[in-house]
């Protein structure tokens, strides 16, 4: 009946995904500025290693949260790195690079994860179903965040991992995406509330175990 | 299509506690979109308690996101991987202000392309064959870097990257997946040629597949129509899911708007179902009766 039984891996093509299409247009909508057009390879290369010790910190943690990998983090960081240095160019304000690199680093990791994904269903529904009550407690870790994190769709894990470790309000998520706002708050609001879910839920788990 | 309204327990993630407490409590505007949580409070003091304890969640969460540890030599690589390359501008051998007509080539080959990454930048810009060849010749060091970022990309994880998909996530491709579905054209009337046999669809719906397509261009997602007098516009959306998973039952998405949906799995393919009709009546497609 199936044609295609036996395709093992399916990869679904950029259009159907509902992620957002964020790409530094920040960047493209700027002219660029004559003062930076003449950089010296010297002066960008000291431009990119101050961008590298002002924010790497910061954009590997990201990067991390979004992969829930060290290696995979790492790789995407220097990828965008990468990038950045070929478009320093046009970066008109030094003072919104840093939220280029973010925009740089996103679109990297969602070409990177693109390239092998796998398509699995999640009945989120039931889960929400199963959310302990106010009374349950939580006791959290890094590791504990990440394996909830992970299960996400990738759409709500960049808003909640946004929110949360970038501290950012929807309507800034929402500037920086490029989306309704009524996607954000769709999005944020599902997305934290999945992963209190899921993390209330492994902690109860976790304590009938004990 | 208009979005679906906000549920409350949705809405009480986007305030924390202490946002509604001080200065909104205060008298202070809320944001115009969350208006309607000013009334549901009012209605259901019950909910303030609601939010506190997310808010006391929101704080956990906020405490341990940053721990992360970041490599310690993370910085002195990423240096050296910049210190490898040359920037594409620079190896034309071109000053920029001596050359306007190369220096808008290579912009318009800078230009970033939407989901642009690293791997772009071999773009082959349109300069004389000499520096063609000195920039090509760069370009490689840098290619050949991402290329063995690549190769060892296996190796990252065990398995791929899964793209999970939700009830939730569906209900925000469907408005997508209609502006395509509404056309007249790029709907093929031979069903031999579908990926698809049309009984995958026609041994669980009532009615025939008349043509079919492809959905953003790519023969993964194939779209059945199913459209008839009796239908009205019908169509099924046939998504593989590349592994064996468990079977789903049909459970109807929420939209808003002149089209209803339902989605269901047979434990290989997640098929989609969106129908002009009410939703009452989308659940009647089926052969057997389905629980709603």
């Amino acid at each position: 009946m199936d044609k295609r039984e036996s395709t093992q891996e399916m990869q679904i093509p950029d259009a159907l995904l509902e992620v957002p299409r964020e790409v530094d247009s920040s960047v493209n909508s700027v002219p660029l500025d004559a003062e930076r057009k003449e950089l010296s390879v010297a002066q960008r290369r000291g431009w990119i290693e101050q961008l590298i010790a002002d924010h790497h910190q910061s954009l590997y943690r990201f990067c991390y949260r979004l992969t829930g990998n060290a290696t995979m983090a790492e790789d995407i960081l220097q990828q965008a790195y990468l990038l950045a240095f070929q478009r320093i160019g046009q970066v008109r304000d030094p003072a919104k690079a840093r939220s280029w690199l973010f925009t740089v680093v996103r679109t990297t990791f969602l070409k990177e994860i693109r390239r092998k994904r796998e398509w699995v269903f999640t009945d989120v529904e039931v889960e929400d179903n199963r959310v302990p009550d106010r009374s349950s407690r939580l006791e959290l870790d890094s590791q504990r965040l990440q394996v909830a994190l992970d299960t996400l769709p990738e759409a709500f894990r960049i808003a909640v991992v946004m929110h949360y470790q970038q501290q950012m309000s929807y309507r800034e998520i929402a500037e920086q995406l490029e989306i309704p706002l009524g996607t954000v708050m769709s999005r944020l609001s599902r997305g934290k509330r999945m992963l209190k879910s899921k993390l209330l839920v492994a902690q109860k788990q976790f304590d009938s175990e004990e | 299509m208009k979005m679906e309204p906000i549920k409350t327990r949705d809405l009480i993630q986007l305030l924390t506690h202490d946002q509604w407490q001080q200065p909104f409590a205060e008298g202070q505007a809320l944001p115009a979109e969350l208006e309607q949580l000013r009334d549901l409070v009012r209605d259901q003091p019950e909910l303030l308690d609601e939010m506190a304890w997310q808010s006391e969640l929101d704080r956990q969460l906020l405490d341990v996101f940053d721990e992360v540890d970041v490599p310690v030599e993370l910085e002195s690589r990423l240096v050296a991987a910049i210190q490898n390359v040359e920037p594409i501008e620079a190896v034309s051998g071109t000053r920029f202000s001596e050359d306007r007509e190369l220096m808008d080539e290579a912009e318009t080959n800078l230009v970033v392309p939407r989901m642009a990454i690293a791997t772009d930048v071999v773009d082959t810009p349109s300069l004389l064959p000499s520096r063609r060849r000195r920039l090509l010749w760069s370009m490689l060091g840098t290619t050949a870097c991402l290329v063995i970022a690549v190769a060892l990309s296996p190796f990252w994880n065990a398995s791929p990257s899964k793209q999970r998909l939700t009830y939730e996530g569906l209900e925000e491709m469907v408005p997508g997946w209609l502006a395509e579905l509404e056309l007249t054209q790029g709907w093929d009337a031979s069903l031999a040629d579908a990926p698809y046999a049309a009984s995958i669809v026609e041994t669980q719906i009532q009615g025939k597949v008349i043509s079919w397509r492809t959905i953003g261009g790519s023969d993964e997602c194939i779209a059945m129509n199913l459209s008839s007098p009796r239908n009205g516009k019908l169509w099924v959306i046939i998504l593989a899911t590349g592994q064996r998973e468990r079977a789903t039952q049909f459970k109807k998405l929420q939209l808003s708007g002149d089209f209803s949906a339902g989605s269901w799995s047979d434990g290989k393919h997640l098929f989609v179902a969106i129908s002009d009709e009410s939703m009452k009546k989308i659940d009647r497609i089926f052969r057997k009766p389905v629980s709603v």
